[in-house]
């Protein structure tokens, strides 16, 4: 940070004295933002999202049910819950849904509705990589991708099937229309 | 390291910064010499907005009985409504007999505003008394004609949005609660050209967020016995979970960035990594004790003696958590049990109660914090207030019914505004008068001029007003009387 301000400085300096011909127009509100010409991207809404989600995870649409509660084998009450409206208004209940896609992710991939393959079972790691990115993303990782992934599947013992899958269901590209 | 443009103007500024040094003042060192040159202790503000409208004749007047004790005492603190020492509200006895009891603790000794200054006579003097319209109001210190839509945006910046630029404050450090969910977040910003979703706060409302059934449906569970059964998590593991970051990055680094007006704001990944880290804190507790223990001691009575949560304790609860983890500058909460009183007048008392109740909760927390007890300014007020007739609703075996909001009569405009903290006067109850400004008919102190002195206390005084003139609005003043 203090080099940083040794050369603006210095440059303020030299501008002051009239030592540089160079002028910058600029707006000192705006300056360095996106100008709006590069492409963006644009969040799915939660409904995009958690639909998107159910059929890529769980192969399935959300549904609505009845979820039974009981007392030591007494029926207590029947709670109806549809999924899709109950997940998405908890997502309107946050600013930036983003850490919590990341929660719904996290509990979906690692409850019993899911069926992934034990890290020690896999014995492609790349293959279960370009899978999921096919799945998920509907496209094959790119050649850094996919060293990444497979480079951290190796290194660390945190990465495995539902850590892949997490990952790509939590990037940018898969929140993102 | 390369110069470009953003490099030479952070340059510039700083050398912008040094030479305003020998001639001038910074914003929050000219805050200080305006009050003796004394050194502000505030460093956070933490504003309680009493969302819904509470009138004047049962806060302050105690017309109904001492609705308020923990904040207000027993004994009314303005004329002409309620004479010598209030008793308890006046709950109907035919709503007594039905509604479930409240679970309040103990009143305090000493009312609360004997450790802060009570202004009594605040006038909401301006724009419809709605809610997004109050609120609006004071998460801006503007007074505004927002629509009521979750799209809507105020013409001038948020106080988050403010805090977030003027401070260069990560997204953590400036944090929104709301109980009600909605057309509020309509409020995280605006949608004025230099400010906008960059600088949202964090927003957080408890009654839609924190919730067991969040496990339980990501679970897909669909049936549980509860004597028996584990209960449904979300399981937590912070080194899978960094994992999963690194990785989402990698495949972030090969996708353009969010749109600047997206649909929705997007916190820096290790803002919103430890944001997932403390609310998934809560969907991991086997217990379902932590998203509201019965050790708040505020609510209503569940059918087993425990404590159930109403949505204003269940959002102040979480408010401290907040503050807790986060020790954040700025944090807002809207309230709003009491607009049950469209419909309900004895529910509006009660709700009263359970708000007294957790913001005297909320400030004996930030008192027992060893972080937060001598740097935070809590500021409570209502959005405005509500209409001095009733509406006819449920009437009541009292000949009370139901009271609306947003005509814009005294019983709306009248509110008044508690501070407390660091740099605010003990013990004073006032009502100024005298106040002058251009474009002010109402001779008093204002909703805004609360907002501008909690804002001029967090040194942002300066840029609110400058942004506030350069939209032909009317700034507030600073409330120089509060000041110690």
């Amino acid at each position: 940070m203090r080099h940083l301000h040794l050369i603006g400085l210095a440059a303020a300096a030299a501008l002051a004295l009239g030592a540089c011909d160079t002028t910058y127009d600029f707006d000192s509100a705006t300056v360095g933002e996106d100008d709006g010409t590069s492409a963006t991207a644009r969040s799915k809404t939660s409904s995009q999202f958690v639909r998107g989600l159910f059929a890529d995870v769980l192969g399935r649409a959300p549904e609505r049910y009845d979820f039974a509660v009981t007392f030591n084998g007494q029926p207590a009450f029947n709670l109806p819950i549809d999924e899709e409206t109950f997940l998405v208004n908890t997502l309107d209940g946050m600013g930036d849904p983003g850490p919590l896609r990341a929660l719904i992710v996290a509990g979906i991939v690692g409850s019993d509705q899911v069926v992934l393959p034990s890290k020690a079972s896999v014995s492609d790691p790349e293959a279960f990589i370009r899978d999921q990115f096919r799945r998920l993303l509907g496209r094959e990782p790119n050649v850094y991708e996919l060293s990444a992934f497979v480079g951290q599947w190796t290194s660390d013992s945190a990465v495995g099937p539902k850590a892949i899958v997490r990952a790509i269901a939590g990037s940018r590209e898969y929140q993102s229309k | 390291m390369a110069i470009n443009r953003r490099n030479l103007l952070r340059g510039g500024l700083a050398a912008a910064g040094l030479a305003a040094a020998g001639t001038g003042l910074s914003p929050l060192v000219r805050v200080r010499k305006a009050w003796g040159g004394g050194a502000l202790a505030t460093r956070r503000v933490v504003l309680v907005g009493i969302g819904g409208g509470l009138r004047l004749r049962e806060s302050l007047g105690m017309a109904e009985g001492a609705t308020m004790p923990n904040l207000f005492g027993t004994t009314p603190l303005i004329s002409g409504f309620g004479s010598g020492p209030a008793g308890a509200p006046r709950i109907a006895p035919e709503y007594a007999a039905m509604a479930r009891g409240l679970v309040l603790p103990a009143v305090r000794g000493t009312p609360l505003h004997t450790e802060g200054t009570l202004v009594t006579n605040l006038r909401y003097a301006d724009g419809p008394p709605g809610h997004l319209q109050g609120h609006g109001c004071l998460l801006s210190g503007a007074y505004n004609m927002i629509e009521n839509r979750a799209d809507a945006r105020l013409t001038t910046p948020t106080i988050f949005e403010i805090h977030r630029k003027g401070a260069n404050a990560p997204s953590t450090d400036a944090w929104y609660l709301s109980n009600p969910g909605g057309f509020y977040r309509a409020l995280l910003t605006s949608g004025h050209p230099l400010y906008g979703p960059r600088f949202a706060p964090t927003y957080l409302q408890p009654p839609g967020v924190m919730s067991p059934l969040v496990p339980i449906v990501t679970s897909g569970t669909r049936s549980l016995d509860v004597g028996t059964q584990a209960l449904p998590t979300v399981p937590r593991d912070a080194a899978a979970d960094a994992a999963v970051a690194r990785l989402s990055a990698v495949i972030d680094a090969n996708t353009p960035g969010w749109d600047r007006d997206d649909l929705f704001p997007h916190a820096a990944p290790d803002e919103a990594a430890q944001i997932q880290g403390h609310v998934g804190g809560f969907f991991a507790d086997a217990t379902y004790q932590t998203y509201f223990p019965d050790s708040f001691g505020i609510g209503m009575r569940a059918d087993d003696g425990g404590l159930d949560s109403t949505a204003d304790a269940l959002t102040v609860f979480h408010a401290e958590r907040v503050l807790d983890q986060f020790q954040p500058a700025l944090l807002a909460m809207t309230l709003l049990d009491v607009d049950t009183c469209h419909q309900d007048f004895n529910g509006y008392l009660r709700a009263q109660q359970i708000a007294d109740a957790a913001v005297a909760h909320l400030w004996a927390f930030i008192q027992a914090h060893p972080s937060l007890r001598d740097e935070t300014t809590l500021i409570v007020m209502p959005e405005h207030g509500r209409h001095l007739f009733f509406n006819g609703q449920n009437p009541d075996s009292l000949g009370r019914s139901g009271i609306d909001h947003g005509q814009g009569d005294d019983g709306d405009r009248n509110t008044w505004m508690l501070m407390l903290g660091p740099d605010i006067r003990r013990n004073q109850v006032i009502a100024p008068t005298g106040i002058t400004q251009t474009g002010r008919s109402s001779g008093r102190y204002e909703t805004i001029d609360a907002v501008m002195t909690g804002m001029t206390l967090l040194g942002h005084g300066d840029r609110l007003t400058g942004d506030l003139t350069t939209a032909s609005k009317r700034p507030g003043l600073v409330v120089q009387e509060v000041l110690s």
